[in-house]
């Protein structure tokens, strides 16, 4: 699947995500459409939001 | 006019099932009991039901959850839904998607397809839908962290199909803030997941008008043992949470709350449960027209789907377990929900055989058909037992609205997250989940076949047993 799709278009898609993703008065929705008409992976798209947003690990409960 | 007058003016225009709503006596009912100037089903604020009539109109929908292995297998029982006369189709996930992974990701190895369906890219979504039109089916998608990019994907199939964006009806869980209270598939943290959240409603509000952009789920706080005020208490807040977040963002109160939706769960302890969705609902509609300013009645009425507990089934004797949601599911009916899910008797062991599937259907044809529950709306207002314990639900939930506002300075949104990163809330679940382990310890709470009447023990059901599909049965690994 990542060799037969466009990879330009996969990569700028993923760039947009996180320049939208850094510019909260942005809303992200058209980044993700353009992303996934890209056949950008649900992991890709996680990993790029990653880069901005962080990841949280939850604190033990006393 | 009084307010029966009100009523029945209502009631009047709204449809009919074809159908008897005698007793088997004969007796001929009414679509309703009570007082001419009490409160009426559809009526302010709404305790008996957000509509004048009910199941009269409309029975609820009894939408099976479903999803497994690859996107071929989804899509071919999708198909069977469809042809044996389902309008709705709900789509369940495999862990790795849920967390926002791909197949090939080394976390994904012996989940891929187990619990739900894999999806990598577009092209898996491509053929879960292939050959179902969009615009007139409604799919409800259980997704939260990457709910968002799902939603896109949803659309970009519609898109392709030629389906306008305007005709796209479903429903996607979104609900991230009961994820880090108590479910726990979260990826980023509160505060930009909240924002991915918020635009999914923004987008939804602007450009899908049919679509559910959040569904306000209490369902897993209570499947990780909260009490059911907590459930209630903890979903309500989560609800003003995502609506003061697109109130912040802009968006007018009644351009996005009435297509807010809830889902609850069903437990055992009767009256409290149906205590629970009246109460729900004349909190929500209190909250949006007082404290948000929503102006059409829609935005205040609380509509929710419901599934039976899958905490409370047992592994031991597990056919006791129809009995339990078959009591579950009335609870539900008689609290007036708009959707259900019952759970298969086989659940503690496995995901369900064909058989157990067909049972749990049926016990919600039972009580639509049979018992007769459905031709009063609810029936149990007036009681004065009911009545007080809706009435002493809602005030704990006051109780947690205004410690979570003072933590918050004055902000549901803020108090929400601030008790998130607490661990407020998980300490809250913790600890009622302790202290019903202490009661089923010490043999207070009797749970019929764990603690008491364990004769026939140790005979296990045969089960579904779904093995992972392989890494390379998906989107990833075709060429196209």
């Amino acid at each position: 699947m990542k060799r037969g799709r466009d990879a330009d278009a996969a990569s700028s898609a993923l760039a947009r995500i996180q320049r939208d993703a850094a510019d909260p008065g942005v809303n992200l929705m058209p980044a993700l459409l353009a992303a996934v008409t890209a056949y950008v992976t649900v992991g890709e798209i996680t990993a790029a939001l990653e880069t901005v947003f962080g990841t949280w690990a939850e604190r033990a409960i006393a | 006019m009084d307010r029966r007058g009100a009523w029945h003016e209502a009631f009047e225009t709204a449809p009919s099932r074809d159908a008897v709503f005698d007793t088997m006596s004969g007796v001929a009912l009414d679509p309703v009991y009570g007082p001419d100037d009490g409160e009426f089903p559809g009526q302010w604020p709404y305790t008996r039901g957000p509509h004048a009539s009910m199941y009269r109109s409309k029975l609820w929908t009894m939408r099976q959850f479903a999803g497994f292995g690859t996107a071929e297998d989804t899509n071919q029982r999708f198909r069977q839904l469809l042809s044996a006369g389902s309008s709705g189709l709900s789509t369940a996930f495999d862990m790795p998607t849920l967390l926002g992974c791909d197949s090939d990701h080394q976390l994904a190895l012996g989940e891929v397809g187990r619990a739900g369906v894999a999806v990598d890219t577009l092209a898996d979504l491509e053929i879960l839908f292939d050959g179902i039109d969009l615009g007139s089916v409604t799919t409800s998608m259980t997704i939260n962290s990457a709910a968002p990019t799902l939603l896109a994907m949803y659309v970009a199939v519609g898109d392709k199909t030629g389906v306008p964006r305007a005709r796209l009806g479903g429903t996607i869980q979104n609900d991230i803030l009961k994820e880090y209270q108590a479910k726990k598939e979260f990826i980023f943290p509160p505060r930009p997941s909240m924002r991915l959240v918020t635009d999914a409603i923004r987008f939804a509000s602007a450009e899908l008008p049919r679509w559910h952009p959040v569904s306000i789920s209490g369902y897993h706080i209570r499947e990780a043992d909260s009490t059911a005020a907590q459930e209630l208490a903890f979903t309500l807040a989560n609800g003003f949470a995502y609506v003061e977040s697109a109130i912040k963002a802009g968006l007018a109160v009644d351009d996005f709350a009435p297509r807010l939706s809830f889902f609850f769960n069903a437990h055992i302890d009767f009256f409290e449960e149906i205590a629970k969705y009246r109460a729900a609902r004349r909190i929500w509609a209190r909250w949006m027209r007082d404290e948000y300013g929503a102006l059409d009645p829609r935005s205040m009425q609380l509509r929710f789907h419901t599934q039976t507990a899958g905490v409370s089934l047992t592994a031991q004797q597990p056919e006791i377990n129809i009995a339990r949601v078959a009591l579950e599911a009335l609870a539900a009916v008689l609290g007036g929900t708009q959707s259900l899910h019952t759970d298969a008797f086989d659940e503690a062991h496995a995901l369900p055989t064909e058989q157990a599937a067909r049972i749990a259907l049926r016990t919600q044809q039972v009580i639509a058909h049979e018992t007769g529950t459905v031709n009063v709306a609810d029936p149990l207002g007036g009681s004065w037992f009911v009545e007080e314990l809706t009435d002493e639900l809602e005030r704990r939930a006051e109780t947690t609205f205004a410690y979570l506002g003072r933590l918050g300075g004055g902000s549901m949104l803020d108090g929400v997250i601030d008790a998130i990163e607490q661990g407020w809330f998980q300490s809250e679940i913790a600890d009622a989940s302790y202290d019903f382990q202490r009661r089923l310890d010490a043999g207070t709470f009797v749970l019929v076949g764990v603690n008491g009447y364990t004769e026939g023990d140790g005979i296990a059901p045969s089960t579904l047993s779904i093995d992972p599909v392989s890494r390379n049965a998906n989107s990833l690994a075709s060429p196209r």
